[in-house]
């Protein structure tokens, strides 16, 4: 298909570009919107999912869509940016779960990614380990190691209290590390 | 080991990329955007490229070199269709000019000719003077044709029944022989009466006849010899047309100095 060609960066605040889709369905300022966010975006979805590009991807429009559908709830008090995540969040969180049910049920509905435990001699990059971590530590590792997000953020975004959020960083770190030794491959 | 993270943990994970674009994703989501409502339809564009640019010229150039294929091959813009409606079937058949008459026609008209007298060899000199050799035995045929055809006319009632018309331009009767021969010796001079049209009568419609058309490209002068009320018009032109309006058919002649126009009566 052909893509419209739009800059990276047109010079418009989140908020003009926001507007104008909004009040004009302007194509090409979601596209500039799209440009702007979307590769961090992407990036964090992949690696909290941890299966696979096509799944990001998956949730990535997800999170477009809903964004806009809830767009007239926005105050603008943040930015679009922590909105963005916010709703980015709750797709992954919503994602993740309902992986949880289809394990429950024995429906495999993630061949894509399959955590095949390596040979202890072979190298594991930091990205795979995460990657291996249970849904629940891998999301706050991520959130606070990574984004760098602090625990009464990822409680509030997760909607769990900021003492889990610890103990799932605490155990996701001590896990990382067991990898890195060779000892907890694996788990 | 505490929680907390060496330097060289924080290093590891400070190295992640924190960005990366997927590839096609855009145009998917764009287009769910629009499924949702959120954006506009796209309102089709044509980008005109280089690519593109060439092939619309090449197929322009293709067509129209095809259509003046067929143009030729159909005979060319001059082509002229005879006026169907105004004529009857014995003038619809064409007049070869090139294919001399059967030898029993022949031996007729010759018969016939010696029949009328005096006042054929008067008409035979004008024939002479009117056409030069340069114009070939073929037109002095046509001519020789179109004035027996003239003089048959002549003596019997307007708009004969073709097949009384043909039988009296090889077949002159006794009695309307008689009263031809009487009207040419009082005719005079009888070079005149030969190329004259003959009077048209006021109940009789007009008629023209195409005896010969070829076709030739467009600005190549050509002669038509054309049959009016019997008399041969022979016209040098570029080209003949019929046109239409509300009155009925019209026979164009487009010549270098006009354009002569007739209007064709219906039958």
């Amino acid at each position: 298909m052909h893509e419209m060609s739009a800059p990276h960066d047109s010079g418009r605040t989140d908020r003009e570009l926001v507007d104008a889709v909004l009040r004009q369905r302007d194509e090409l300022a979601f596209r500039v919107l799209y440009r702007r966010h979307t590769p961090r975006l992407f990036m964090l979805v992949a690696r909290l999912l941890a299966r696979g590009d096509r799944e990001a991807e998956d949730v990535v429009q997800e999170i477009w869509i809903h964004t806009f559908e809830s767009l007239g709830r926005f105050q603008w008090n943040s930015s679009f940016s922590t909105w963005l995540t916010g709703i980015g969040l709750n797709c992954v969180r919503d994602r993740i779960r309902k992986y949880a049910r289809s394990r429950e049920t024995g429906v495999d509905v993630l061949p894509e990614v399959a955590v095949v435990p390596d040979p202890p001699e072979a190298r594991i990059d930091l990205e795979r380990m995460i990657g291996r971590l249970p849904d629940d530590q891998r999301l706050v590792l991520v959130l606070h190691d990574v984004e760098g997000m602090k625990h009464r953020e990822i409680a509030e975004h997760l909607g769990i209290p900021e003492g889990t959020s610890k103990t799932h960083l605490s155990n996701a770190r001590k896990r990382i590390r067991a990898m890195m030794s060779g000892k907890g491959a694996q788990t | 080991m505490t929680d907390e993270l060496t330097p060289e943990e924080k290093e590891a994970l400070k190295n992640l990329p924190r960005e990366r674009m997927p590839v096609g994703l855009e145009a998917r989501v764009v287009e769910a955007m629009r499924e949702h409502g959120f954006l506009a339809k796209r309102r089709r564009t044509i980008v005109l490229t280089g690519n593109r640019v060439a092939g619309l010229v090449a197929a322009s150039v293709a067509l129209i070199i095809g259509a003046y294929s067929i143009g030729l091959h159909r005979g060319g813009g001059d082509a002229v269709v005879p006026p169907a409606a105004t004529l009857t079937e014995g003038e619809r058949e064409p007049v070869d000019r090139a294919t001399p008459p059967p030898p029993e026609e022949k031996a007729q008209r010759i018969a016939a000719d010696d029949a009328r007298g005096a006042g054929e060899p008067a008409v035979a000199e004008a024939e002479k003077k009117a056409w030069p050799e340069s114009r070939g035995e073929a037109d002095k045929k046509v001519i020789a044709e179109s004035q027996e055809e003239k003089v048959a006319a002549a003596t019997t009632p307007p708009a004969p029944a073709d097949e009384a018309l043909a039988e009296r331009t090889w077949k002159a009767r006794p009695e309307e022989e008689a009263r031809a021969q009487t009207r040419r010796e009082a005719a005079s001079p009888p070079a005149a009466e030969a190329l004259a049209p003959t009077p048209v009568p006021k109940d009789s419609r007009e008629r023209a006849r195409i005896m010969k058309f070829d076709a030739a490209p467009r600005g190549t002068r050509q002669s038509f010899t054309f049959l009016l009320n019997g008399s041969p018009l022979s016209v040098e032109a570029d080209s003949v047309r019929v046109t239409e309006d509300e009155r009925g058919r019209i026979l164009n002649i487009y010549t270098p100095d006009g354009i002569i126009r007739l209007r064709l009566a219906g039958d």
